[in-house]
């Protein structure tokens, strides 16, 4: 292993489990995952999105166990810096003990770590595909529910997140993406029905969303479920966005996995009736419900996370296989608001 | 989103539909450059002074490299290649580049200039290997990549270009490396989004994080558990130490 990494291991006190330093020589205890970017970044990169450059890696303990998940980083990576702080706060809530891994950080001048306690268990993402529609929706409430115990958490621990508190105003939080996507070609029509619809949003009170709740960052262990990756919890405040992003997300698995092929959109999906769709509006009914929503709020936030995810995707570059679906679901929703579906009552 | 990733390669079967999900979901577009000389962090490497490059396709860790050496060399046959590959590295800001054109069977190096190489498999014959232990200083480090010649996947897509190097370790060890680590790259040691180290257990806890309750992933687990991972990757890492 390299002597700065071996050397920050140490710092963090990593013992691999059973009091055996991890040393030069445990050279088949490291497994490296998500090698996204090299580290230093590329100087060709400098203008590029550069925050989720660098690898994860699987610590493993002497007896071949995994002890410990590890992000690394440039030492500047700004998301990594707030993802440990995140983590760091929401792992010694005791109330969280059983829903976030305990987490800590190290950097040196060129490598930043975060070094997580290994959460054993099943990703939802190996698991979903193959639930029935009912457990499907049963599950996924579980989850929100831990998600939103998380982020009522982390708003008593972690006040700045919240920012001044005010209302969330969804016409004018989306503009910047709005203009984006205009620029890049989404065409004037679909922007007035998607700015129509987050008009009659008006505005919401703001709660921390998790950001990237999808199922692989959802394990079930010991009779929980444990979320991970907070790298851009807090961004978002936008209720329902979570909620839309993880019922999507699992739709897309089920759906990219043959087993109940209805649509490739995943708003076509969603209207389309039927046990899945119950599925994803019901969940997403029942999230609104807690947050005291009506059906042009939820309209309204929906927009606003599918309008936000496509900008986000787009503007980071990488081929057209990679942002395309999303740019996709927003026209597809501007169309269906434009033909008058009542998507209001849908939901 | 899947009907639009649907015809990608890459990833295999229920893996690739994953990882695509995956890098759609999160962090970076897919193909990011850079990763490809993150093994580095995994080589035990003592001094950053010289490295040397004797990949193919226009010097492929070169940009990664000199952002961990003080000094890179690349080497390669082609004067074309060589030129288009410096002119774009040094328009990038790497003014620690230098290529040096030679057939890549004898190096012009005097006996222990460099702390690192890096070679591909085309050539990775036995001269080329005995040079290489003769330029990198004591403690220096080997970096071959190469396809899994034993890969399971290989028979039944018609063999390929990676029956060239069967039994690289043992040779390796004859052209006097004294110590050669092994790892497995997936999808591929050009794009080696995971690597994992070639032992029973890092290969099952690979597996078991990685794979689905499918029939597909139990019988990759399976493999790994009598001790078969060799044969689950479609890419070899070779870290050889002089």
């Amino acid at each position: 292993m390299n002597q700065e990494l071996r050397e920050l291991l140490a710092i963090a006190r990593i013992d691999g489990g059973n009091g055996a330093a991890v040393t030069g020589s445990d050279w088949s205890r490291i497994v490296l995952l998500k090698n996204w970017g090299g580290i230093p970044p590329l100087r060709r990169l400098a203008n590029t999105y550069l925050e989720s450059c660098g690898f994860n890696f699987l610590l493993l303990g002497p007896e071949g166990a995994p002890t410990h998940f590890c992000k690394c980083r440039p030492a500047t990576s700004m998301a990594l810096q707030h993802e440990i702080a995140v983590l760091a706060a929401l792992s010694h809530d005791a109330e969280l003990s059983r829903a976030v891994p305990k987490t800590w950080g190290v950097r040196s001048g060129g490598l930043q770590l975060l070094i997580s306690a290994y959460v054993p268990g099943t990703p939802f993402d190996h698991t979903v595909a193959h639930l029935s529609a009912g457990q499907w929706a049963g599950t996924m409430n579980q989850i929100l529910a831990v998600t939103r115990r998380v982020a009522q958490r982390a708003a008593e621990t972690l006040p700045n997140l919240l920012g001044r508190g005010e209302p969330i105003g969804l016409r004018e939080a989306a503009r910047g993406s709005l203009a984006y996507l205009e620029s890049v070609g989404l065409a004037r029509g679909s922007l007035r029905s998607l700015e129509t619809a987050l008009g009659a949003g008006g505005t919401l009170h703001g709660s921390p969303q998790h950001g990237d709740l999808w199922p692989s960052n959802v394990v079930h262990s010991g009779g929980s479920w444990w979320l991970l990756d907070f790298e851009v919890f807090g961004e978002v405040q936008v209720p329902l966005y979570d909620v839309c992003h993880f019922v999507r997300t699992c739709s897309d698995l089920r759906y990219g996995a043959g087993r109940r092929a209805t649509a490739g959109r995943w708003i076509d999906r969603l209207m389309a009736g039927g046990a899945e769709s119950e599925a994803c509006r019901g969940t997403i009914a029942a999230v609104a419900r807690q947050h005291a929503l009506g059906p042009r709020e939820v309209v309204g936030a929906l927009a606003y996370y599918l309008i936000d995810v496509a900008t986000q995707f787009h503007k980071r570059g990488g081929p057209r296989w990679y942002w395309e679906p999303h740019v996709l679901e927003v026209k597809r929703l501007a169309e269906v608001l434009e033909a008058g579906v009542d998507l209001e009552r849908l939901l | 989103m899947s009907e639009s990733v649907s015809g990608m390669v890459g990833f295999e079967g229920e893996a690739g539909a994953l990882a695509q999900l995956e890098a759609a979901t999160s962090g970076l577009p897919p193909g990011n450059d850079g990763a490809r000389t993150n093994w580095l962090w995994l080589a035990e490497i003592s001094r950053w002074e010289r490295a040397l490059d004797l990949g193919r396709d226009g010097a492929p860790q070169m940009a990664g490299l000199a952002e961990h050496f003080r000094s890179v060399h690349y080497l390669g046959f082609d004067r074309s290649t060589l030129g288009r590959a410096w002119t774009r590295l040094t328009a990038q800001g790497y003014a620690n580049v230098a290529p040096a054109c030679a057939t890549p069977l004898t190096l012009p190096y005097r006996d222990g200039t460099f702390d690192c190489v890096t070679l591909d498999e085309e050539y990775a014959g036995a001269t080329l290997l005995e040079e290489c232990r003769r330029i990198l200083r004591p403690g220096g480090c080997l970096y071959v990549g190469l396809a899994n010649p034993r890969w399971w996947g290989r028979a039944a897509n018609g063999g390929g270009g990676a029956q060239r190097v069967p039994g690289l370790k043992r040779r390796l060890a004859r052209a006097g490396f004294s110590l050669v680590r092994v790892y497995c790259a997936e999808p591929s040691y050009e794009q080696p989004r995971c690597v994992i180290p070639l032992d029973r257990r890092a290969v099952l806890a690979y597996e078991r994080l990685a794979r689905g309750p499918s029939l597909h992933g139990r019988l990759r687990r399976a493999l790994a558990w009598l001790g078969l991972g060799a044969v689950l990757y479609r890419s070899l890492i070779y870290l050889a130490y002089r």
